[in-house]
């Protein structure tokens, strides 16, 4: 997957689970919901891990390596998503 | 927009062209979406594909994505209502003393045998202790079946049942009527026997021992409630029951919700489209 | 606490300015019913709010209000990026840029700058609810008026979005009356705040 491609599918992801999220609120007893959340989490930690390593540092905590890459471009108004 | 493979998943916009661009008047604000075998009884306002399950390994939704791949992929039917959503027309399941809260018992719902769902011209079965629920005075064929006319508090026994309460105002409660050894009928300082569900009936928020047992401070809604009460807001709850009220995760973003009957698009044009 | 993610919550890539536009876009961002607005009510709101399921919810549709005032904020940046003065005066947008130039500043489509006062947090839930539920509608009805007037894709689909998420939060902020209903007295829900009488 190329950079563009690994953003849409953590948007995509973490989408589903704000979604999960807010129903969870209101319905907390919900087994389904519950069940599709921890599917969704689990594929997300994946999905961000693989994103940090490509693409640079998702959050301030998650820079890596030897220089302060949570400066650089692009930010998230400079292109697309 | 269902992507597969390699190709860049970037959701351009919804749109497949600029011919389904929504701001022609007339025009469909989204891509026709490919003819469907109509299933007989679902909506056929809005058709969607649902795409490969996302979660075929997860047991509990396999089975449901095989029927769904094998069905007609139309919009789901809005859910049913549930039992308790109101009157007039539903079915609660014939059980006796439901009721509705209110007069469109067309269809006897109540089961009580006679139209309109109410207090005080209903007979809720000669079950001790049902009261009316609903103003008091309107007892005429003695439906609290305490013998006596009307429902209500302070002049009415009711039959020495603990945890009767009084149901309406308090401070009437000569004759003992929530059989608490007390006079009065009240929160605060009464102990209800420590049978759950008693409430305090009047007034709430004094329940620093947990009279009403359910393990909160305060006095809950431990009365036969209404479907709705008057001056409050409802809103209908949303059910998730499986994989078919939602969408894939691309269709879920692009649209803006997860969730199928959630998606409610705008088609308004307001005044003519200059340019 | 809050951190930040270098992504948006959904793709904003506007390749032609458009200054009219960026105009009336940015009252969702500092405009009576915009997303600055919704995120500073409904996180101030949550800390009077006796409900544990209502607190998350107000405390993550109030997060999620902030990742859409970056949306509009981008849309803004990106509709005024790269117009030299003149265009920008054509475009009448003269008076924005000339204090602002082609920067962000979270004001109404009138020109008026972001005020608490466009918010409530009355410290009642079932207020404080319906308070919420008002400020989606106010949303929901902004973007449909925006959209009416968009005529780029690149700025209605993610207008299409937003719109789409106020009609989800109603529906959430509609659903968390239960949870203060069921907790009261169905007879009479007004006999005391939950939140200050108890």
């Amino acid at each position: 997957m190329n950079r563009n491609e690994m953003l849409r599918e953590l948007q995509e992801l973490d989408f589903a689970i704000q979604e999960a999220v807010l129903f969870l609120d209101t319905h907390p007893q919900n087994e389904v919901a519950l069940s599709y959340y921890r599917y969704v989490t689990g594929l997300r930690r994946k999905a961000a891990e693989e994103y940090n390593r490509v693409c640079g540092p998702l959050t301030n905590r998650d820079s890596r390596g030897r220089r302060w890459d949570w400066i650089n471009s692009p930010w998230p108004w400079e292109r697309e998503g | 927009m269902e992507n597969v493979g390699r190709e860049p998943r970037i959701p351009r916009s919804w749109m497949e062209t600029d011919e389904d661009f929504a701001m022609e008047c007339g025009r469909p604000h989204r891509p026709t979406p490919p003819r469907r075998p109509h299933c007989a009884g679902w909506s056929d306002d809005f058709r969607t594909r649902f795409d490969e399950a996302d979660f075929m390994e997860d047991e509990m939704f396999v089975e449901e994505a095989v029927n769904l791949s094998a069905g007609c992929g139309c919009r789901p039917k809005p859910p049913v209502c549930p039992p308790d959503c109101g009157c007039g027309d539903h079915d609660h399941g014939n059980r006796p003393g439901n009721g509705c809260g209110c007069g469109n018992d067309t269809d006897d719902q109540d089961d009580d045998g006679r139209p309109g769902c109410g207090c005080g011209d209903h007979d809720h079965g000669n079950r001790p202790g049902n009261g009316c629920g609903c103003g008091c005075g309107n007892d005429t064929d003695d439906q609290d079946d305490d013998g006596r006319p009307g429902c209500g508090c302070g002049d009415h026994d009711h039959g020495n049942r603990p945890g009767d309460g009084c149901g309406c105002g308090c401070g009437n409660d000569t004759d003992d009527q929530d059989d608490d050894g007390r006079p009065g009928c009240g929160c605060g300082d009464h102990d209800h026997g420590n049978r759950p569900g008693d409430g305090c009936g009047c007034g709430c928020g004094n329940d620093t021992d947990d009279q009403d047992d359910d393990g909160r401070p305060g006095c809950g809604n431990h009365h036969r409630c209404p479907d709705m009460s008057l001056a409050m807001a409802y809103v209908a709850r949303q059910r998730w029951t499986g994989k078919r009220e939602i969408y894939s995760r691309p269709r879920a973003l692009l649209r803006g919700t997860l969730f199928v009957e959630l998606d409610l698009p705008f088609t308004g044009k307001g005044g003519c489209q200059d340019e | 606490m809050w951190i930040y993610e270098k992504k948006l919550q959904y793709p904003v890539n506007i390749r032609k300015p458009d200054p009219a536009m960026a105009k009336l876009i940015i009252t969702q961002l500092g405009g009576p019913d915009g997303e600055k607005g919704a995120s500073d009510r409904y996180l101030n709101q949550r800390y009077a709010m006796p409900y544990p399921e209502i607190r998350a919810l107000l405390t993550d549709i109030g997060t999620e209000e902030m990742a859409h005032e970056e949306m509009i904020a981008t849309m803004v940046y990106q509709l005024l990026k790269g117009c030299s003065a003149q265009q920008i005066k054509a475009a009448n947008a003269a008076d924005y840029y000339v204090d602002h130039t082609a920067g962000v500043y979270p004001q109404g489509a009138s020109g008026m700058p972001y005020t608490t006062a466009y918010i409530q947090s009355k410290g009642d839930p079932i207020t404080d609810l319906s308070e919420d539920m008002a400020a989606e509608q106010k949303a929901r009805t902004t973007y449909e008026n925006l959209m009416r007037l968009a005529k780029d894709p690149e700025v209605y689909g993610p207008l299409v979005f937003l719109r789409q998420r106020e009609i989800v939060h109603f529906q959430r902020f509609g659903e968390a009356l239960e949870f203060v209903r069921k907790d009261l007295d169905c007879r009479n829900f007004y006999r005391y705040n939950p939140a200050f009488d108890r």
